[in-house]
């Protein structure tokens, strides 16, 4: 135990002096108030006003579009990765990670050709007849979702496919001797015996979707409403301290919030499906 | 379909596999297995690790394709049918239970999937269970639940569905050893109450010798044996055989005088009378252990002298290894009563019915 402790002991200074301390002060600072009296007063104007609550409103709606697009095309990903060979998933390691090396700024700037009204998308939609004027995508929260959709989904596609590799392949087998098909198989036994890594998959993706900031610049421009701009022009620009403070325990609050949520669902899970 | 119906042929086996080959990259698994499983009856699939049994089934149950040869089942030819479509009720190594769903969950999966809801699917579960003695144990969870409950729900599973074949791999391979007894007498009572047409991988001798009513021996990709398990244990086929069934000893030697007055001679020149049949050249003597009986009498004359080299008391049984003054050693196995007085470098002679040896052609090596 004292050893545990001592090895633990460096990484929870780091921590505590680098992300603790930190935190504190941003927050006792969010609870500065006119004339520098404490009180709640930059809260209120963040949930209160309609302009700039319509900043929460945006962020949760545009993360929680992100969350259910990377769900959804995660599970086809997971599977594979999951199911693959020994050579064949560092192939697809490599790919899922691959973009992770290239920042989100660079990646920002990648998407803001790509989606312009004469990239390649559009063009694309053009040629197929799809569309006969460019479409609207960058600054708009479609554009962003996509950018951040691509970022964010090794995030659900890494515990997911650790989820789905848990699972014994003899359970789906057993499934469809029993008269499964596949649609079943995935629905009745694969699905409830991946939920643990979908939650942290759900959370993570969540919570980054939340806090992002270089995608929402490039893609959203100011015709999106995120809230991570809004803190570094409330910190930056308009050096409104205490305010950029308040956003930034709010986002904070809730990312807590989801762990917490996490945790609860995720235990009683994980007692559902058996803990083995 | 009708091209599946063309193909049907008329059969009186319930499960027949016609010339199946597979291969797995650069390894043969299978070259060209054929074999018939008839109504009710419970076969055992046969031998050591890598050689191709649990493919075999796998390709019966339809997890596996054959690269060559024709699953039927029930005269139908469903080489190409999914698992989903085939009526077969298949029970793995390790029960492959959904951890996730209580007993009566796991037991209805099947019937859920076949579209049997309500009350004829609780009917049938509650056979089920009660086939299987579960009852009172159906809200459980299989992490729950012991080695031999967990065995029994998963056949309970697969029989609920009243499969067309019931396929076992390795089931008993998990239990230990007095539980393993227990289960094996279960599900060859279960088996033979609903008279369901069984086949059972395996690489336990003893389990295959107690269960089945037909043995097929397997080694590298092919059918070496098959038989009554009593045939195969009396007549082994090969030395691949005779020692993968049971213990055998074995003298290498060569056959002379083949005809009535065969004899086998010993590479040490001891001469044995054997059956007729043996054909003249190099060959192998192969006696049980449990076929030699040892004469203590000093004074006896027939059979072989030697003396006991070694005696391990195994509860009812003695196991003994005696070398000839030829120089041959052989292992006996002997019956405990009235032998408590066998002490090593006693003095037996060794004898032997003609009727229990085997004479292989060839000086085979292993």
């Amino acid at each position: 135990m004292m050893r545990a402790w001592l090895l633990l002991s460096p990484a929870v200074v780091f921590l505590g002096v680098f992300f603790g301390v930190p935190i504190a002060l941003v927050a006792a600072t969010s609870f500065v108030g006119k004339g520098g009296v404490i009180a709640l007063d930059q809260y209120r104007r963040f949930l209160l006003d309609g302009f700039y609550r319509s900043f929460l409103t945006e962020t949760i709606l545009v993360s929680v579009v992100t969350t259910a697009a990377c769900v959804v095309l995660s599970f086809p990903v997971a599977y594979q990765l999951a199911r693959a060979r020994a050579a064949m998933k560092g192939v697809l390691l490599t790919l899922l990670i691959a973009p992770l090396m290239v920042g989100d700024v660079v990646r920002g700037y990648g998407w803001l050709i790509a989606l312009g009204d004469f990239g390649v998308v559009n063009q694309m939609l053009m040629r197929l007849g799809l569309v006969d004027k460019p479409v609207r995508l960058i600054f708009t929260p479609t554009g962003v979702v996509l950018g951040l959709v691509e970022v964010l989904l090794p995030f659900m596609v890494l515990p997911l496919a650790a989820a789905i590799g848990g699972i014994p392949p003899a359970l789906e087998e057993a499934a469809r001797s029993l008269g499964a098909r596949h649609a079943r198989v995935f629905r009745k036994v694969v699905f409830p015996l991946s939920l643990p890594g979908l939650a942290a998959g759900v959370v993570i993706v969540f919570a980054l979707s939340m806090g992002s900031f270089a995608i929402p610049l490039f893609l959203g421009g100011v015709k999106v409403n995120m809230v991570g701009p809004l803190i570094f022009q409330q910190a930056t620009l308009t050096v409104d301290g205490p305010f950029a403070a308040a956003v930034s325990c709010v986002l904070f609050a809730t990312s807590v919030l989801l762990l917490v949520a996490y945790a609860w669902v995720g235990s009683a899970l994980r007692a559902e499906a058996g803990g083995r | 379909m009708e091209s599946r119906a063309d193909r049907s042929v008329t059969t009186s086996a319930e499960v027949e596999l016609d010339d199946i080959a597979k291969r797995f990259g650069a390894t043969d698994v299978l070259h060209g297995v054929s074999l018939r499983v008839e109504p009710g009856q419970l076969v055992c699939l046969l031998g050591p690790s890598g050689c191709g049994k649990t493919t075999l089934l796998r390709i019966l149950a339809g997890l596996a394709e054959p690269d060559r040869g024709r699953v039927l089942i029930r005269g139908r030819d469903v080489t190409r049918t999914p698992a989903y479509a085939r009526r077969i009720g298949l029970v793995f190594q390790n029960y492959a239970l959904f951890p996730h769903m209580t007993v009566r969950d796991n037991v209805a999966f099947g019937l859920d999937a076949r579209g049997i809801r309500g009350g004829t699917a609780a009917a049938r579960i509650e056979n089920a269970l009660t086939l299987l003695q579960l009852v009172g144990l159906d809200r459980r969870y299989p992490r729950q639940l012991s080695g031999g409950q967990q065995q029994r729900v998963a056949l309970a599973r697969a029989l609920v569905l009243e499969p067309d074949v019931l396929l076992l791999d390795e089931p008993l391979s998990n239990l230990d050893a007095r539980l393993r007894q227990e289960v094996r007498d279960e599900i060859r009572a279960v088996q033979r109450a609903l008279g369901i047409t069984t086949v059972f991988v395996t690489h336990d001798q003893e389990e295959a010798l107690t269960l089945a009513d037909r043995i097929v021996v397997l080694r590298a990709g092919a059918i070496v044996q098959s038989g009554a398990p009593l045939d195969v244990y009396r007549a082994p086929r090969d030395l691949f055989v005779a020692n993968f069934l049971g213990d055998a000893n074995v003298l290498r030697g060569r056959v002379c005088r083949a005809g009535a007055g065969a004899v086998f001679v010993t590479e040490r020149g001891l001469e044995l009378p054997v059956d007729a049949g043996a054909s003249d050249g190099a060959a192998m003597l192969v006696v049980r252990p449990e076929a030699i009986v040892l004469d203590r009498d000093p004074d006896a004359v027939r059979g072989l002298a030697g003396s006991v080299e070694s005696l391990t008391y195994r509860g009812p049984t003695i196991d003994l290894r005696v070398t000839l003054d030829g120089g041959e050693r052989l292992r006996v196995l002997e019956t405990l009563p009235g032998r408590e007085d066998t002490h090593v470098a006693q003095r037996v002679r060794v004898r032997w019915n003609e009727r229990d040896v085997v004479v292989l052609p060839g000086a085979a090596s292993g």
